[in-house]
């Protein structure tokens, strides 16, 4: 009977079962708000994994009443005492932050850079800056309830208070059982749960069933659940999802993030396609402030396309570092409150190079419907060590213009400026290796040579003006906007309607300045010449 | 020869008439499988990259295709082989420099040209056998994936990576394939893919699971790209399955139950890879204990088992 050999089975599913209440939406593991920031209904969990070693956190951010909360959770074995802890949701958070789809900012340097060197050797020093904009699971029991629980097919394997919750370890043998079995201890199950339950079962698994005690709750002083923590043994990497689903209408698509720490490499699914999310692409400069409705819209847009069939994976790192950094790496001490087991005082001394630690991290995100994950999701741990993440790069226009380039050029006067450079040239010792520019030449040709090499720096600074604010800018933005659209299914004229969307757009006079014909009206260049002559 | 009894409009009668159809028959029953394999295996490689994101770079197929064609040649001419000048061998090199793009994944430009000189070394290094039909032992692109998995840093096997849907093209070209005699051992790829998708529906039966998801967990298993490709292209290479059909759908049969109990009660990952390159072993043994002539690539396969 293959069920025998079913035995080490681990299923980390978890089910939120409503007691009394009425069956709610959010009644179902993964249906809390779990990042507020960006995923109105994602549900978090991190799975830490090296060999059969496993450690899952799940988060549960469960809003309703307390004293309706519970969570049943599918186990290879019935897990005791310390087996369990009560985590952080900081870890999560942690996590969050320094994996999440960012932002990288850069600057555009000035165009109009008059490089007037006649005299000098100056070194001109572009500075570009890199920016970071970070976006965002009883009292013991009478011999008379202990008969009835054999008539049903059901055993207290465990049962023991933990922080805020009181933990119940459960075998059952008939799923009607462990229907009735919960129904009876004060859990209102949603309908279909013991179909969902019974394959469980059949693998030979237990069941973790966790109530909030409202009078320890009270004395821990939080107001949020705590996300629950188990270390367990098991050959089988994955995460059953599919009882989470029982509550959801078949169509209605649930956000997934799991977070899986490894020792290899990436972790992708071996059951669904994984995909990577576009990224690594440059977007217009004034989508910075909507950084997040750009990205949900993004999600959104792949999601519907892969008709919601695919795992994406968002990031993977190895956690020693990162570039751009969204959030500093976790510490030791972080990681270990991850579960991080290897992160161990011993091993981790030998990798600790500034906080190293041997541990890849890869965030997958699943919008999935009951319809289309029909299975539990499975993983496999590959040997790929390319770190990769969902980077998008804006690059800030230089906020000037050809006018303001054409004044400022304008205010330069050559022949003020050449007279100190001249004298100083002439104050040069005569060197073998002086440059030729000023060798043997008078006072008056050096100052024909100075003005005429400024004159030409300010017309190339103001050409190189012109190009960039004419031409280049204009089809920069005019492509980050045909991405942007591409990305997010957003028409280009809700793009255009953004605010500062056209600031540096409208501006597309496709002709080179230096080509424009003379005669209409003053050209750049004879207001350059008046106002030089014009200025003392 | 069968004749076609079918009635048909006027300008396809003449032609069915002619000698230039009788040609064109006798033409098609002699082609090699493998120009029908490499077909596959192409659309394959191309429905992956365009469509299914493959993780594979231009330059690691290009540098596969180098290595397997070199190899091959070094091993044909090295040996002196009296068929060192037939293109024959060269099909072979090009059926596992798809068969390894398609398979393996790897970080570095490295692991698949090596993986492709050890598959096409491998047909020459390990050979096995009674002398009616010594053969090589392992299918080059079985090992090149078990290698992967097993042996080499950086390099790994993507089973998810064809998702379950949109593949209807591709069974339908395997069962065309079938329908005109293309897969070298159809016995094998059919036996296998029974004796596969019933352990799984006995699977989701005993487990308890109700026809809803169970139908469409079902579906999703065995529709996969990797089991498409293992039941036609991998199981069924008629050089390293048993000789005798009886004893070859056997083989299959277990390969299939092998693979089974190693992926979903071991929970172990790879299992048709896996129980495939253990199993190749065992055939030189079949070979022996039932022995039967050689299969050869250039005339089509009739087994008289």
């Amino acid at each position: 009977m293959p069920m025998k050999l079913l035995k080490p089975l681990f299923a980390a599913l978890a089910l939120t079962l409503c007691a009394q209440a009425p069956v709610q939406a959010f009644c179902g593991f993964y249906a809390g708000k779990a990042d507020a920031n960006l995923f109105n209904e994602a549900s978090q969990v991190v799975v830490v994994r090296d060999g059969k070693r496993t450690v899952l956190s799940m988060l549960n951010d469960y809003k309703g009443p307390l004293s309706e909360f519970a969570l049943v959770v599918p186990t290879p074995v019935a897990l005791q005492k310390g087996q369990v802890r009560v985590a952080e949701k900081l870890t999560f958070e942690r996590l969050d932050a320094y994996s999440s789809p960012r932002l990288a900012e850069y600057h555009d340097s000035d165009p109009c850079v008059v490089r007037f060197d006649w005299g000098q050797d100056n070194e001109i020093r572009q500075k570009g800056v890199i920016a970071m904009s970070p976006s965002p699971a009883m009292a013991m029991r009478s011999a008379k309830e202990n008969a009835r629980d054999q008539a049903l097919g059901v055993t207290v394997e465990a049962q023991y208070t933990l922080e805020e919750y009181d933990i119940v370890s459960l075998s059952a043998t008939q799923s009607d059982g462990l229907e009735t079995w919960l129904r009876e201890n004060g859990y209102k199950i949603p309908k279909g749960a013991s179909a969902a339950l019974k394959p469980y079962i059949n693998q030979g698994m237990k069941f973790f069933v966790a109530k909030v005690n409202l009078k320890e709750q009270l004395k821990t002083g939080y107001t949020t659940l705590r996300p629950l923590q188990f270390a367990f043994e098991s050959e089988k990497f994955m995460l059953p999802m599919r009882l989470g689903m029982l509550n959801a209408p078949p169509d209605k698509p649930q956000d997934l993030i799991v977070y899986l720490l490894t020792k290899q490499g990436r972790v992708e699914s071996s059951n669904y396609r994984t995909v990577k999310l576009p990224a690594n692409m440059n977007l217009p400069h004034f989508v910075k402030p909507k950084f997040q409705d750009f990205y949900k819209a993004l999600f959104e847009h792949e999601a519907v396309k892969e008709d919601h069939r695919v795992v994406f994976t968002e990031y993977f790192w190895d956690m020693a570092w990162c570039d751009p950094c969204a959030a500093n790496p976790l510490s030791r001490a972080e990681l270990r409150s991850a579960g991080v087991f290897w992160g161990g005082n011993d091993e981790a001394e030998r990798y600790s190079g500034g906080g190293a630690q041997p541990v890849v991290l890869t965030r997958l995100h699943v919008r999935y419907t009951a319809n289309t994950f029909p299975e539990d999701l499975m993983f496999t741990q590959t040997k790929d060590r390319q770190n990769w993440q969902t980077r998008y790069v804006i690059q800030n226009p230089y906020d000037s213009s050809v006018a303001q380039c054409s004044d400022k050029v304008g205010r330069m006067d050559c022949e003020a400026m050449c007279q100190p450079r001249v004298a100083q040239a002439l104050t040069l010792p005569r060197y073998e290796n002086q440059p030729p520019l000023y060798r043997d030449k008078d006072p008056l040709a050096l100052q024909r040579d100075c003005v005429s090499a400024c004159v030409s720096a300010k017309q190339n600074g103001l050409s190189a003006a012109a190009r960039y604010y004419q031409n280049e800018l204009p089809l920069r933005i005019s492509a980050e906007k045909k991405t942007l659209a591409q990305l997010t299914g957003w028409p280009l004229s809700t793009i255009d309607a953004m605010p500062d969307a056209s600031k540096f757009s409208s501006l597309a006079s496709a002709a080179p300045v230096a080509m424009r014909p003379a005669g209409s009206g003053t050209t750049w260049w004879e207001q350059l010449f008046n106002r030089s002559k014009a200025t003392p | 020869m069968n004749t076609l009894n079918t009635p048909a409009p006027g300008a396809l009668l003449a032609l069915r008439q002619s000698g230039f159809w009788l040609f064109l028959k006798c033409q098609w029953q002699r082609l090699d499988a493998r120009w029908f394999q490499l077909l596959f295996l192409a659309s394959f490689l191309a429905l992956g990259a365009l469509a299914r994101d493959f993780a594979l770079t231009g330059q690691q197929v290009l540098l596969t295709l180098a290595s397997a064609l070199l190899t091959q040649t070094a091993w044909q001419w090295g040996l002196d082989l009296p068929g060192k000048k037939s293109w024959s061998g060269y099909l072979s090199a090009l059926v596992s420099t798809l068969g390894i793009s398609i398979l393996v994944r790897a970080d570095s430009a490295w692991v698949h040209p090596l993986l492709a000189g050890l598959a096409m070394s491998s047909k020459y290094l390990i050979r096995s056998g009674p002398a009616v039909c010594k053969s090589h032992v392992l299918n080059p692109a079985n090992l090149a994936a078990f290698a992967a998995w097993a042996w080499l840093p950086g390099a790994w096997l993507s089973p998810g990576q064809w998702g379950a849907d949109s593949l209807a093209a591709l069974w339908f070209m395997a069962l065309g394939g079938l329908v005109t005699q293309r897969i070298s051992r159809w016995d094998v790829s059919l036996s296998f893919l029974a004796a596969w998708a019933l352990l799984l529906a006995l699977r989701l039966w005993v487990l308890d699971y109700a026809w809803n998801p169970g139908a469409a967990m079902w579906l999703q298993q065995i529709g996969n790209g990797a089991v498409l490709l293992f039941a036609f292209f991998m199981i069924s290479d008629p050089m390293t399955t048993p000789q005798r059909r009886s004893v070859r759908i056997g083989y299959a049969l277990l390969v299939a139950l092998g693979a089974f109990v190693w992926q979903y009660l071991l929970f172990r990952p790879h299992g048709l890879i896996v129980v495939l390159f253990l199993a190749s072993w065992t055939v030189p043994l079949c070979n022996l204990l039932w022995p039967q002539a050689r299969f050869a690539w250039q005339a089509p396969a009739h087994s008289t088992a």
